[in-house]
C-alpha cells in the first residue's frame, strides 16, 4: 500500500509544512486584510451597523408624522375652505334677493298687477257693453249666448270697415 | 501485468533532492500540493486586484463567501478570544478544501489521501491547541481532565479516561480525512475499472458497461460532496477543540 511506504514519509512532510506554511503566511500578509477592507468598507458604506438601521428607524419616523402632520393641515384647510364658500354663497344669495325684491320685483309686480286690472276692466267693460240686457238669473249659458252675439256684432262691423277700405282703395 | 486499484496513490519523485540519508524529492504530491495553494493565491490576487469591487464580481463574491464563512465558524465556536486563530483556521480550510477538490479532477492526484499529510497536519494543530491551552491557563489546564461533577473516587479512572480521549483527538482528526478520501478514490477507481475491462470484453457486456459508468458518474457528485465537507469537518474540530483548551468546559 504506497500510503504505508515509509521512505515517501520525511518529503512529503517536508513539503506540506512548506507549502502550508508559505499559503499561510502569503494569505496573512496580503490577501486577508485586502478581503477584510473590501467588507468592512461596504458595510460602512450599506449601513448595515445598528446605528445605520436606528437612524433609518427615525428618519422613517419623522417622514411619517411630517406627512400625518401635512394631511391634518391640508383637512382643516379644506373645512375651512368649504365653510367660508357656503357662508359667502349664502350671503351673496340673500343681498342679492333683497336686492332684486327692491328692485326688479316690485316693478314687475306692479306691471304684472296693472295688467290684471286692465284685462279686469276690459272683462268688466266687455260685459257690461254685452250683458245690458241681461235677465235677473244669470246663467252661464246665456252669458256666452251674449258674448257670442256680441262677437258677432263685433265681427260684422270689422268686415263692413274693411269693404268700406277696399271700396275706397279701387276708387283711388 | 496486474494493475491494482491501489496504484493511483503511488509517490513518484519528479526532482530527486537527497541531504545525506535524507531524501527530500520533490514529489507528485508536492507538486499538487503547489498547484491547490498556487491556485488559491493566484484567485485571491486576481479578485483583490485594486482593492476588489464595492459591487463584488462573482469570483469575487464567492471569496468573500468563504471568509465570511469562515468568520462565522470561528466566532461561533470560540467567540471573541478566538480572533487570533482566525488567519489559521482560515487557512486550513481553504488548504484542504481545494487540495480535495482538485483532486476529483480524473488523472490527477489527491495529496490528502496520504497517511503522512493528514496526521501530520492534525498532529501538528493538535499540538499547537494544547500549548495554546497551557499558555492561557497554565498548569490548571490540566483540570480540563477532570470534568466538572464528577466524584472524586473515580478521579484515577476517570483522568486516564480523559487523557486517552484527549490525545486520540489528534488521530482521529487525520485518520478520519485520509479514510474518507482514499475509500473514495478507491471505490471510484474499482468501478471505473469494471467498467474498462467490461467495454474490453465486448459483446453483451460492453453495452451492460454503462452501469458501473453511470454508478462512477454519480459516485464522482458523492465525491466532490464528500471533498467539500472532510474540508469542513475538519476545520470545524479544530475550532472545537481550540474552545476546549481556551474556554475549558
Amino acid at each position: 500500500m504506497p500510503q504505508l511506504d515509509k521512505v515517501t514519509f520525511l518529503s512529503q512532510f517536508f513539503w506540506l509544512c512548506f507549502f502550508y506554511l508559505g499559503f499561510y503566511y502569503v494569505i496573512l500578509k496580503f490577501y486577508l486584510p485586502k478581503i477584510s477592507r473590501i467588507l468592512s468598507l461596504r458595510q460602512k458604506k450599506m449601513g448595515f451597523s445598528n446605528q445605520g438601521m436606528i437612524s433609518l428607524q427615525q428618519e422613517n419616523h419623522q417622514v411619517r408624522e411630517d406627512y400625518q402632520e401635512l394631511l391634518s393641515k391640508a383637512l382643516t384647510l379644506s373645512k375651512t375652505l368649504f365653510n367660508n364658500f357656503f357662508s359667502q354663497t349664502t350671503n351673496w344669495l340673500s343681498t342679492n334677493a333683497t336686492t332684486i325684491n327692491k328692485t326688479q320685483y316690485q316693478k314687475v309686480n306692479t306691471s304684472f298687477v296693472q295688467s290684471l286690472g286692465e284685462t279686469s276692466l276690459s272683462q268688466n267693460v266687455l260685459f257690461y257693453h254685452a250683458g245690458k240686457n241681461l235677465p235677473e238669473k244669470l246663467t252661464f249659458k246665456i252669458l256666452q249666448d251674449n258674448l257670442q252675439t256680441f262677437k258677432k256684432q263685433q265681427a260684422s262691423k270689422k268686415s263692413q270697415n274693411l269693404s268700406q277700405e277696399t271700396l275706397k282703395k279701387t276708387k283711388k | 501485468m496486474i494493475f491494482t486499484p491501489l496504484e493511483q496513490f503511488a509517490i513518484v519523485s519528479l526532482i530527486p533532492i537527497r541531504l545525506g540519508n535524507f531524501y527530500l524529492s520533490f514529489t507528485n504530491s508536492s507538486l499538487y500540493l503547489l498547484l491547490s495553494t498556487g491556485l488559491v493565491v493566484i484567485l485571491f490576487y486576481l479578485v483583490t486586484q485594486n482593492g476588489g469591487f464595492l459591487v463584488p464580481s462573482r469570483w469575487q463574491s464567492g471569496v468573500e463567501m468563504i471568509y465570511e464563512f469562515v468568520v462565522s465558524l470561528v466566532n461561533e465556536q470560540i467567540g471573541k478570544k478566538g480572533r487570533f486563530a482566525f488567519p489559521l483556521i482560515f487557512t486550513t480550510f481553504t488548504f484542504l478544501l481545494f487540495t480535495n477538490l482538485i483532486g476529483m479532477i480524473p488523472y490527477s492526484f489527491t495529496a490528502t489521501s496520504h497517511l503522512v499529510v493528514t496526521f501530520g497536519l492534525s498532529l501538528s494543530l493538535f499540538i499547537g491547541v494544547t500549548l495554546v491551552g497551557f499558555q492561557v491557563h497554565g498548569l490548571h489546564f490540566f483540570s480540563f481532565l477532570l470534568p466538572k461533577g464528577a466524584p472524586l473516587v473515580l478521579a484515577p479512572l476517570l483522568v486516564v479516561l480523559e487523557l486517552v480521549s484527549y490525545c486520540f483527538r489528534a488521530v482521529s482528526l487525520g485518520v478520519r480525512l485520509f479514510a474518507n478520501m482514499m475509500a473514495g478514490h478507491t471505490l471510484v477507481k474499482i468501478l471505473s475499472g469494471f467498467a474498462w475491462t467490461m467495454l474490453s470484453v465486448g459483446g453483451s457486456l460492453a453495452v451492460a458497461s454503462v452501469i458501473p459508468f453511470t454508478i462512477v458518474f454519480a459516485l464522482t457528485g458523492l465525491e466532490i460532496g464528500v471533498a467539500c465537507l472532510q474540508a469542513y469537518v475538519f476545520t470545524i474540530l479544530t475550532c472545537i477543540y481550540l474552545n476546549d483548551a481556551i474556554n475549558l468546559h
